[in-house]
């Protein structure tokens, strides 16, 4: 087969896909309000809690650790980029057992497709949807908190965010690998996911962590998309914007290698331990 | 009906821990990957408070936590708060989704044609959480004591642990009413994760309930976590005698003595229309 018919194969595998995920959002459609709400929640939950400590939303002491008196825009852009994070973990990474409770994984893992286009066709559908997510937000927090987030810089913000995507897709298939030989992750995907909330600066600066966490924050990309985000918006003094942008797309190159790997090594192994299919 | 033989005290106990076991021991050992997560959840859930709280006052004092409730210690002010929402939230989890998790588990089945009644599966249930939320209450406080340099009224902990208790026993009422929901309503992760955040949010954890818009305040004040919250702040922190909480107390004692039979029934009526929908088994 030529490389031009394969590629048509794949986009045509790829456009059914992404109707299967619609498809399932559609089925349950008191779970796109529930994933739009949610993040918002913890928005407010951390401005309740400043303005319980400080009364407002600007801190002198913020200023000294993250270059900004602005905790409340420090926050918000954080949980906004983070929603790529959390929908890419949740959504490849438990996109297995998702199909085994469903009872259908048996039926894809048959289907004469790539096991990447699969996982591309969730992933997409997952980048498209946190970036709706993400723009939803933006909008919530403008008009219910004291702050103007809805500014043509934002399209920028998401952006970058987009880059962040591959990193993360690297960290789901990881994450596949891990469902396949260990099956019920729910607990332990929302320990990771909160673990890399807690070493990353979504909600405050890296400054304020103790130093060995915040060396292991060196090798989460959140951290450098973070980084680069708040400098391209002037949310506090950072490094070069090239800089972390350039580091960004490594540590995208390594996780999605990496989690490629993983995967396939955990796929050999769960098929000759016989565990695919169980429970 | 008359029972085949009289049962003792042991037999009605008996299915209770078998349960409690269930859910403590077999079903944690077939995954062991989340003993370690329940282990590492609690202080997940409170660091990132902390480190917050750190980064906005500059310290662990503020003058304006000291208006609003009389307690300036930030790190004391939320590890009381995450004490009471973890043990909440824990029983939120393991008694409204008992049924439902049986069924994602695929013991569903099983478990219903079992010769006892709902009720009794449910206190195991509500056995296998006072577990688990007294090993957070002993990590928490561990990590008060070592870390966090919590400024306890030491003397007052047997009050704030009896406060406790009524916890445990106003949340079961609540947990028998949300699982009937959860019979019929078919999302029930959704719905869940969806009171897990409602209540993060207006619950006093981190925060005074002062700072919330007064109709949150109303909703907040007729939940039984947050009169707990409130109760063990006042007992501990502030070492004001048990006694001066009835106001808070008596919310739960109405959750207790109210909640729980109407909970009950209403559990039984969502059992009897999720049997005739037909959709009591169904994800």
């Amino acid at each position: 087969m030529s490389s031009g018919e394969r590629l048509r194969r794949e986009l045509y595998t790829l456009r059914f896909i992404l109707g299967k995920e619609m498809k399932l959002w559609k089925r349950y459609p008191s779970r796109i309000l529930f994933i739009i709400i949610m993040p918002f929640l913890s928005i407010l939950t951390l401005y309740f809690q400043g303005m319980g400590l400080v009364g407002s939303t600007v801190s002198s002491e913020f200023e000294s650790f993250a270059g900004t008196q602005d905790y409340l825009m420090f926050i918000i852009v954080g949980s906004v980029v983070f929603i790529f994070v959390s929908t890419a973990i949740w959504g490849v990474g438990n996109s297995i057992r998702r199909e085994q409770m469903m009872g259908t994984l048996e039926s894809i893992w048959v289907t004469p497709t790539s096991k990447l286009t699969i996982f591309v066709g969730v992933a997409l559908f997952d980048g498209l949807f946190s970036s709706y997510v993400a723009f939803m937000q933006l909008l919530i927090s403008s008009v219910i908190l004291p702050v103007n987030m809805l500014d043509l810089k934002m399209f920028v913000v998401i952006g970058i965010a987009f880059l962040l995507i591959f990193s993360l897709y690297g960290l789901g298939f990881f994450f596949t690998g891990f469902v396949l030989i260990y099956k019920e992750l729910e607990d332990f995907t929302n320990m990771i996911t909160s673990a890399i909330k807690m070493i990353s600066p979504v909600s405050y600066p890296l400054s304020v962590l103790p130093t060995p966490i915040a060396f292991l924050a060196m090798f989460i990309p959140l951290t450098y998309a973070l980084q680069a985000i708040r400098e391209y918006l002037g949310l506090g003094e950072y490094g070069p914007f090239y800089q972390y942008m350039g580091l960004l797309l490594l540590f995208d190159l390594l996780f999605i290698i990496g989690g490629s790997l993983f995967f396939r090594y955990a796929e050999k192994k769960a098929k000759r331990s016989g565990i695919i299919a169980t429970h | 009906m008359q029972p085949i033989r009289d049962l003792t005290i042991k037999d009605r106990l008996w299915p209770i821990l078998q349960v409690a076991k269930y859910e403590l021991i077999v079903s944690n050992l077939r995954y062991p990957l989340r003993i370690l997560t329940r282990f590492i959840g609690p202080i997940l859930w409170i660091v990132p408070f902390l480190f917050f709280g750190k980064a906005v006052l500059g310290g662990t004092d503020s003058t304006t936590l000291y208006e609003l409730t009389g307690i300036s210690h930030m790190p004391t002010f939320i590890l009381v708060g995450t004490i009471i929402t973890s043990i909440s939230f824990n029983m939120l989890w393991l008694m409204s989704f008992a049924i439902r998790l049986e069924s994602y588990r695929g013991t569903f089945e099983s478990i219903y044609s079992c010769p006892i009644n709902k009720f009794t599966f449910f206190l195991g249930k509500l056995v296998a959480s006072v577990v688990w939320s007294s090993m957070y209450i002993i990590g928490l406080l561990l990590l008060g004591v070592l870390y966090l340099d919590v400024q306890f009224v030491w003397s007052s902990l047997p009050e704030m642990l009896l406060a406790i208790a009524f916890l445990f026993l106003s949340m079961y009422g609540f947990g028998l009413t949300v699982s009937g929901f959860l019979l019929v309503y078919k999302e029930s992760h959704t719905i869940i994760h969806f009171l897990d955040g409602l209540f993060s949010l207006i619950v006093p954890m981190a925060y005074p309930l002062a700072v919330l818009p007064s109709a949150l305040q109303k909703v907040s004040l007729s939940l039984p976590m947050t009169r707990a919250v409130i109760a063990s702040r006042n007992i501990i922190i502030l070492g004001e005698p048990f006694i001066e909480q009835w106001q808070h107390i008596s919310v739960l004692c109405i959750y207790i003595f109210i909640v729980i039979p109407i909970g009950y029934k209403f559990y039984q009526r969502m059992e009897k229309r999720a049997k005739m929908m037909g959709v009591l088994h169904k994800y």
